[in-house]
C-alpha cells in the first residue's frame, strides 16, 4: 500500500503542489476579502471578482487532487496494479486515500497555513468558518470519489443499456455542479440538507466500492469479447465526406451536448435559488455555465488532435488543418454563443447583451489558444498547468481591463477590444498549430486517450 | 520515373538520435521491406515521407512530386497504415469509412465492400471494441480502398495471429499483382519479409546498412565456419567483407561477403575446412546488427 502511495505522489508532485499553490492563492484571496478594506472605488470590483473565482473555481481546482489518480486509471494502471503481489482491496483503499484522503488533509493543512499568515485579527472567526468550508470541500472530494467508482465503461450493448448508462456516467459531471451551487445564497435549507445527504451517501459508497471499482479496471480491456459478431456489410455512405464531415460532427455533438447541460444548470439554478427572476436566470448563463463551456472546448479539441497522425496522413494542406483545429472550438462556442445572447436579448434587452458578448470573445479567444498547448503536448500534466495558467492569465486580463474602464469610468468594456483580442488570438492560433503541425514531430507522437471524451459526447 | 519513392540525403536529428543522412530508392511495383532494430528510425523515415514532422535535410520524392511542395499530390496518390492511427474519435467503422472516403474521388466502393468480407468487417461494429488485430485490418482497409499508388505500412503485422497475416500479405499481393502499385512496409517480421517482399532495405541508428533485391542480398552473405592452427592470431582476421561473429578456441565463426575478396583472403591466411552455409534474411539481420553493437 505504501508503495503504491508513494509512487503516485512521486509521478504527480509537481502536478500536485501546482493545484495545492493554487489552492493556497484562493484561500489567501478569500482571507483578504474577509478581512475589513476601507472603502473605496476599487473594492466592489476586486471583491465580486475574489467571490466569483473562490466559488466557482475553488471546487474546480481541487478536483483535479482527485482526478489525477483517474487519468492513472484510464491509463492501465489496474492492470499493472493487480498483477502485483497487493490484494483489489488494499488497491482500493490506497486510492480513495491517494484520491480524498491525503487531499482533504492537505488542503485543511494549506487552509489553516492561509489564516495563520493572513487572517491577521480575524484569525478566530476565518478558522470558525473554514472547518465547516474544509469539511464540504472533503465531503466534495469524497462524493466525487464515489460517483467515479460507478463509471460505467463502452461496452457494445444494446443502445437501451447504453442509455441506462448515461446517469452513471454523468453523475461525475453533476456532484461538481450541485457542490458549486452549495455556497450561493438564497439556498433553502432543506435544499442544503438533501445535497449535503447525497453528498455524505456517494462519500460512504465511494469508501465500499473502491475493491469493486479495482476489480472492474482490471478486467476492462475485455470489452471485445463482448462483441457478438456481425455478418460483413457495407452501405455506399450517403453525403459528404472528408473534413465537411469531421467539422459537423463535432459542432453538431459539442455544441448540442453544452446547450443542454447550460440549460439544465440555469434551470438547476433557478431551482435551487427559487428568488431569482427569468432574466437573472438567463443572464446567469454565462457564469454558471463553465463546467458546460470546459466541455465544449475540450469536446471539440480533443477528438480531433487525438487523430492527427490519420489527419495528416490525409491530403489535406497543413494550413486547411491548422485553421479547422482551430476554428472548431471557436464555432462550437459562437453557436452556443449566438443562442445565449439571443435570449438574454428577449429576457434583458439589448443594453444586457454586451457582457455575456465580451465574455464569449474572451471565451473564445482561450479556446483557440488551448489548440496549439493540446497540439505541442498532448493531454499530460504539463498540458493542464499551462491551460490552467492560460485561464489564470485570461482571467487576470478580465480583471486589469474591467479595472481600467471602470477607473476611466466608462461602464462596459468596448465590443472592439474584445474583438480585436479573439481575432489576434484565433489567428495567432492557426499560424502556431501550423508551424507545429509542420516543423515538428511531437504532435504525432502516439498518445493515449486519458478520459475518452468522444465515448462521453457520443452518449 | 522508375522509382516510386527516393530519399535522398535525408536527416532528422533529435536530442539524442539522429536519422540519416539516409538515400533510400523504392522501385516503382516493388514491395521493400524496411528492417531494423526497434529505434532504427524506420517511423522516423517512413513519418517524414508524410510530412509528420520536418526532415533537417535532404529530400523525398514520392511518385515525382516533393513530399513539402506537393504535400497533398503525394498523399492523393500514397496511403499510410500504421497501428497508431486513430480511429476510434470516429465510433463505428461505417462513420470512418465515410469520413476517410470523402478525401478520395476515386474511391472504389465495390472493393470496399469486398475487403469489408474478407476482414469480416461491419458498417455498425464499434471501434472501440475492436481487437488490436481488428484495427489494423481497418487501417488497411480504408488505406487499400482509395486504391493508391504507393502503399506505406508501418509494422502492419504486429499483434496479428497467422490467419490475420496471411490476409493482410494476400490483400497486398492482391494491390501490387498488376505491377502498378509500391509497397514500402516496415516490420519485425523478417520471415514475412523474405517471403513477400523483392526488396529489402535494413536500417540501424539511422543509417541504412545495405539495399537491394531480396533474393541478392541473401545471397550475397554466407556464414563462413573454418579453423585456424593458432587461435591466438585473432588479430590478424581483419579484411573487408568478413566480420567475425564468435571464435571458440582455433574455431570460427564470420559472415562473409561474397562480393568482396574475402575467402579468397581467408584461404590465404591458411584458414581450414571453410565452410560456407546459406542465410535466411534474419540470420543476416541478427549477424549485422551484433556487428555493428559490438562495433
Amino acid at each position: 500500500m505504501k508503495q503504491i502511495m508513494l509512487d503516485h505522489l512521486r509521478r504527480w508532485k509537481w502536478a500536485l503542489a501546482t493545484v495545492l499553490i493554487g489552492y493556497f492563492t484562493l484561500q489567501v484571496f478569500s482571507v483578504l476579502e474577509y478581512s475589513p478594506l476601507p472603502n473605496g472605488p476599487l473594492v466592489a470590483p476586486i471583491s465580486h471578482v475574489t467571490n466569483a473565482i473562490h466559488n466557482l473555481v475553488g471546487f474546480q481546482v481541487i478536483i483535479w487532487l482527485g482526478f489525477l489518480l483517474l487519468w492513472d486509471i484510464y491509463r492501465g494502471l489496474p492492470r499493472v496494479l493487480t498483477a502485483m503481489p497487493v490484494t483489489a482491496k488494499q488497491i482500493g483503499h490506497t486510492w480513495w486515500l491517494v484520491a480524498v484522503g491525503i487531499p482533504a488533509v492537505a488542503i485543511g493543512t494549506i487552509g489553516c497555513l492561509a489564516i495563520l499568515i493572513f487572517g491577521g485579527a480575524n484569525t478566530t472567526a476565518l478558522f470558525r468558518n473554514y472547518w465547516l468550508d474544509w469539511a464540504d470541500s472533503a465531503l466534495y472530494l469524497g462524493a466525487e470519489f464515489g460517483a467515479a467508482t460507478f463509471i460505467v465503461l463502452p461496452t457494445s450493448g444494446a443502445l437501451t443499456n447504453q442509455a441506462f448508462n448515461v446517469l452513471p456516467n454523468s453523475l461525475v459531471g453533476i456532484v461538481p455542479i450541485v457542490f458549486i451551487a452549495l455556497p450561493l445564497e438564497g439556498l433553502s435549507e432543506m435544499t442544503t440538507m438533501l445535497i449535503l445527504a447525497a453528498g455524505i451517501i456517494l462519500f460512504s459508497l465511494g469508501c465500499l466500492r473502491t475493491e469493486r471499482m479495482v476489480l472492474q479496471r482490471a478486467t476492462s480491456k475485455s470489452a471485445a469479447n463482448d462483441l457478438k459478431k456481425q455478418p460483413a456489410q457495407y452501405k455506399i455512405p450517403e453525403g459528404f465526406g472528408g473534413l465537411p464531415y469531421l467539422a459537423r460532427k463535432t459542432l453538431v455533438q459539442t455544441s448540442l451536448i453544452g446547450l443542454a447541460m447550460i440549460i439544465c444548470v440555469t434551470l438547476a439554478m433557478s431551482f435551487l435559488s427559487p428568488g431569482q427572476s427569468r432574466s437573472q436566470a438567463i443572464s446567469s448563463m454565462m457564469d454558471a455555465g463553465s463546467v458546460p463551456y470546459a466541455f465544449v472546448i475540450l469536446g471539440s479539441i480533443i477528438p480531433v488532435v487525438f487523430q492527427l497522425r490519420l489527419l495528416r496522413a490525409l491530403p489535406v494542406f497543413a494550413s486547411t488543418l491548422s485553421a479547422t483545429l482551430v476554428l472548431l472550438p471557436v464555432c462550437s462556442l459562437a453557436a452556443i454563443g449566438l443562442l445565449v445572447i439571443t435570449m438574454v436579448n428577449a429576457a434583458a434587452g439589448q443594453n444586457a447583451i454586451l457582457t455575456p458578448a465580451n465574455d464569449f470573445l474572451f471565451l473564445g479567444a482561450k479556446a483557440a489558444l488551448m489548440v496549439p498547448l493540446v497540439v505541442w503536448r498532448g493531454l499530460d500534466a504539463g498540458t493542464y498547468i499551462l491551460a490552467f495558467l492560460l485561464v489564470a492569465c485570461g482571467s487576470l486580463v478580465s480583471i486589469i481591463t474591467a479595472l481600467s474602464f471602470h477607473l476611466g469610468k466608462i461602464p462596459e468594456q468596448p465590443l472592439w477590444l474584445s474583438l480585436s483580442i479573439f481575432f489576434l488570438s484565433t489567428i495567432g492560433s492557426i499560424l502556431l498549430t501550423h508551424r507545429l503541425l509542420t516543423k515538428s514531430s511531437a504532435p504525432y507522437r502516439a498518445r493515449v486517450m486519458p478520459l475518452n471524451l468522444w465515448n462521453m459526447v457520443r452518449r | 520515373m522508375n522509382n516510386a519513392i527516393e530519399i535522398r540525403g535525408l536527416v532528422k536529428k533529435f536530442a539524442r538520435f539522429q536519422l540519416g543522412p539516409l538515400d533510400l530508392t523504392v522501385p516503382r511495383g516493388a514491395i521493400y521491406g524496411l528492417i531494423g532494430p526497434n529505434g532504427a528510425g524506420k517511423t522516423t523515415a517512413l513519418d517524414l515521407i508524410f510530412g509528420l514532422g520536418e526532415n533537417d535535410a535532404g529530400e523525398i520524392r514520392v511518385m515525382g512530386f516533393d513530399h513539402r511542395e506537393d504535400e497533398v499530390r503525394v498523399k492523393q496518390r500514397a496511403a499510410y497504415v500504421s497501428q497508431d492511427l486513430n480511429f476510434q474519435v470516429w465510433g463505428k467503422v461505417g462513420k470512418a469509412i465515410r469520413f476517410v472516403r470523402g478525401f478520395y474521388p476515386e474511391w472504389d466502393d465495390a472493393y470496399c465492400a469486398e475487403l469489408m468480407k474478407v476482414f469480416q468487417f461491419s458498417d455498425s461494429d464499434k471501434i472501440a471494441t475492436l481487437s488490436f488485430g481488428a484495427k489494423t485490418k481497418l487501417s488497411l482497409l480504408l488505406a487499400l480502398a482509395r486504391r493508391p499508388e504507393v502503399l506505406i505500412l508501418d509494422e502492419p503485422t504486429t499483434g496479428l495471429d497467422a490467419i490475420s497475416k496471411q490476409q493482410v500479405f494476400a490483400e497486398l499481393l492482391k494491390a501490387v499483382e498488376n505491377g502498378e502499385r509500391t509497397v514500402l512496409i516496415s516490420s519485425h517480421g523478417l520471415s514475412d519479409i523474405e517471403r513477400f517482399a523483392d526488396h529489402v532495405g535494413m536500417i540501424k541508428n539511422g543509417k541504412l546498412l545495405l539495399e537491394g533485391r531480396t533474393d541478392e542480398v541473401v545471397d550475397r552473405y554466407r556464414m563462413a565456419e573454418f579453423f585456424t592452427r593458432d587461435g591466438a592470431a585473432a588479430h590478424k582476421l581483419e579484411h573487408d567483407g568478413l566480420i567475425i561473429l564468435k571464435r571458440n578456441e582455433n574455431r570460427w565463426q564470420a559472415l562473409l561477403d561474397q562480393k568482396s575478396d574475402a575467402l579468397s583472403w581467408l584461404q590465404s591466411q591458411d584458414a581450414q575446412q571453410i565452410s560456407l552455409t546459406r542465410l535466411t534474411l534474419e540470420d543476416l539481420f541478427v549477424a549485422l546488427v551484433k556487428e555493428k553493437e559490438a562495433a
